[in-house]
């Protein structure tokens, strides 16, 4: 069994590698706002922005291709409902009411 | 348009030297790329639409407030970003398949250019008829660069190969080009079991009997050419078809896991208004069906469409070959079991796809290739834009039908394991058997097609209009608020 008096300096001695080991980011500045210099000086930084498409660009369109879109076709029996504004049909969306955003499959409110 | 300004705000801010122009050139390709992407989609769902191809300031009011640019210049711009990422990205294929490379880029302009393509030709309204076969021509092309990078292939391995495409965890890498790529180590799902289980949060999607009737026989001869193919009940009708099929809705032998214990699936009329219901997204086992739990990868391009997109473009432009065919449908067919008409494109008009869905269509290939499409493709999101570019938006108002029903009251044994699963009728019988589910087919929403047998039909008393203003989507009622300028699409006016 280890000794108290040695499980103390085994601790002290994990306390101060993790000190060090962050020192690199501890000494950073915090700032307020991100520059251009910071994202668009290394190709580090141009790989994490365009990642960022993914999620921004593909994410809405995925979810509007999934759950919307390609349901709404003769090959399924599906329903449409503007949100809040009553049953749609394929084929008989109401004017004005919004466009494409706003759309939600729903099929539960009919019953 | 949030989006959009963080492509543009890349755009124009990457061009600092300390970063070579050949790296930051393919980071702006695949910048462009996400523009191009954005705005086809805009393209199909509102046509004309302000282009910007730089962030806007509050101060810039007159481009904030600007009109739309028409559908010309929005596609010719889509090209041109399309061009500038295929000749600047440097990837030519990335392994986890969730990156955006050279050959996604040609594959994604294949797709563009088809939409274009086929709009221009059958959009006659819009009287660009002159420029289709201009696209046609780029759609083969790009497609033409997918094949021949000879990266990709149809997937052959398992015993279910088209549908391990679609329930596999990582993206199959021989087939799959582009995916949404789930991950159990990083807790990223998504809730297809969810959304094709359950009967509240999902739509309880259902497949037609109009589009089941178009998967062929194994032979390669029509389903609806067999003699009283109309009247054949479920387990009957779904023998000895097109083994895509089997891999798309619940039959036969299907079976699910509860506790690690395999049990028969038969199709769910808790669930599915027409007894066509679908597996292509869902993961077998029910641990998956009650929340967000799903961990296959979502596919967002494969080689199938590419292939497909080859195929049409060529017909379409009449340059269609036998070799053509062999390389592209023939391909797909021999994939799914299909042991006929696989080596030269056909020569004779199949009566059912042209009489129930392509009056206007008198080419046989082109006739074939949509009815792959749509059973290649179907619950991957192209649908409806392909009846957009056709103008077939009228198939919308087909009615709802489902599987053929005998006779009322007679309990059927859906998957042929000699277990009752489903019985219809119209006076609730007196003492129900044990495990059947009972189904009231006396009043809408769910009746028979000749009131005591037939197909079941779901809301036949609910009529569906189509109108061709509706190949558009409306402008939205808050963007017209903002820009009036924006105007709304014709025939949405209030």
């Amino acid at each position: 069994m280890m000794k108290s008096k040695n499980k103390i300096y085994l601790c002290l001695l994990g306390l101060i590698l993790v000190g060090f080991s962050c020192t690199k980011q501890l000494d950073q500045t915090a700032v307020s706002t991100a520059t251009k210099d910071a994202v668009f000086s290394s190709e580090d930084g141009l790989k994490l922005y365009t990642l960022s498409f993914i999620i921004c660009c593909l994410a809405s369109v995925i979810f509007i291709k999934r759950m919307l879109l390609y349901l709404i076709s003769e090959l399924l029996v599906v329903f449409l409902i503007i949100s809040g504004k009553g049953l749609i049909h394929p084929g008989k969306v109401v004017a004005g009411v919004g466009g494409f955003t706003q759309c939600e499959l729903f099929y539960s409110e009919l019953q | 348009m949030g989006d959009l300004r963080n492509v543009n705000y890349f755009i124009q801010n990457c061009n600092n030297p300390a970063v070579p122009a050949e790296i930051r050139n393919n980071y702006i390709g695949l910048a462009k790329f996400f523009r191009a992407y954005f705005y086809f989609d805009k393209l199909v769902r509102f046509g004309d639409v302000p282009w910007y191809n730089k962030p806007l300031d509050v101060g810039d009011t007159t481009l904030l407030y600007k009109g739309r640019d028409s559908r010309t210049v929005i596609m010719d711009s889509i090209i041109a970003d399309l061009d500038f990422a295929a000749s600047h990205i440097t990837d030519i294929s990335d392994a986890s398949r969730s990156q955006v490379t050279k050959t996604v880029v040609w594959g994604f302009k294949s797709r563009v250019c088809l939409f274009a393509g086929t709009f221009r030709k059958y959009q006659t309204t819009y009287k660009l008829g002159s420029s289709a076969d201009k696209y046609l021509k780029m759609a083969a092309g790009a497609a033409d660069s997918v094949i021949k990078s000879g990266i990709y292939s149809l997937n052959t391995a398992g015993d279910q190969p088209y549908r391990n495409l679609f329930i596999s965890e990582s993206p199959v890498s021989s087939e799959i080009m582009l995916a949404d790529v789930s991950s159990v180590s990083l807790a990223k799902y998504n809730d297809a079991n969810w959304y094709f289980t359950s009967a509240t949060y999902g739509s309880r999607f259902s497949f037609t009997r109009t589009f089941i009737n178009t998967y062929l026989m194994r032979d390669g001869k029509p389903f609806t050419d067999l003699p009283g193919h109309d009247t054949m009940v479920f387990a009957s009708e779904v023998k000895n078809r097109d083994l895509r099929l089997q891999q798309t809705i619940r039959m036969g032998d299907y079976q699910r896991i509860s506790g690690g214990n395999k049990v028969a699936a038969p199709p769910a009329f808790s669930y599915t208004y027409t007894g066509y219901m679908p597996i292509k997204w869902t993961l077998d086992d029910m641990y998956y069906d009650g929340g967000s739990l799903n961990t296959n990868s979502v596919t967002l391009m494969r080689y199938a469409e590419i292939l497909l997109n080859y195929a049409e473009a060529k017909a379409e432009l009449g340059t269609l070959t036998d070799q053509d065919w062999q390389l592209t449908v023939g391909a797909l067919r021999a994939r799914a079991g299909i042991t006929g008409g696989l080596d030269a494109k056909p020569t004779a008009i199949d009566a059912y796809m042209q009489k129930t869905y392509f009056p206007d269509v008198s080419d046989p290939a082109i006739l074939e290739i949509r009815r792959e499409r749509g059973i290649e493709l179907c619950l991957e999101g192209f649908r409806m834009d392909d009846l957009i570019r056709w103008k077939h938006g009228e198939l919308l108002e087909l009615p709802w039908n489902g599987f053929y029903v005998p006779a009322l009251n007679k309990p059927l044994d859906l998957n042929g394991d000699g277990v009752l699963d489903v019985s219809f009728y119209t006076t609730a019988p007196s003492s129900k058997l044990s495990g059947v589910t009972y189904i009231d087919v006396s009043k809408q929403p769910q009746t028979l097609s000749n009131g005591t047998k037939g197909e079941l039909h779901w809301l036949d008393n609910v009529p569906r209009v189509w109108h061709d203003y509706q190949y558009l989507y409306p402008i939205p009622y808050a963007d017209l608020q903002v820009n009036p300028d924006l105007k709304q699409n014709p025939g949405w006016e209030e």
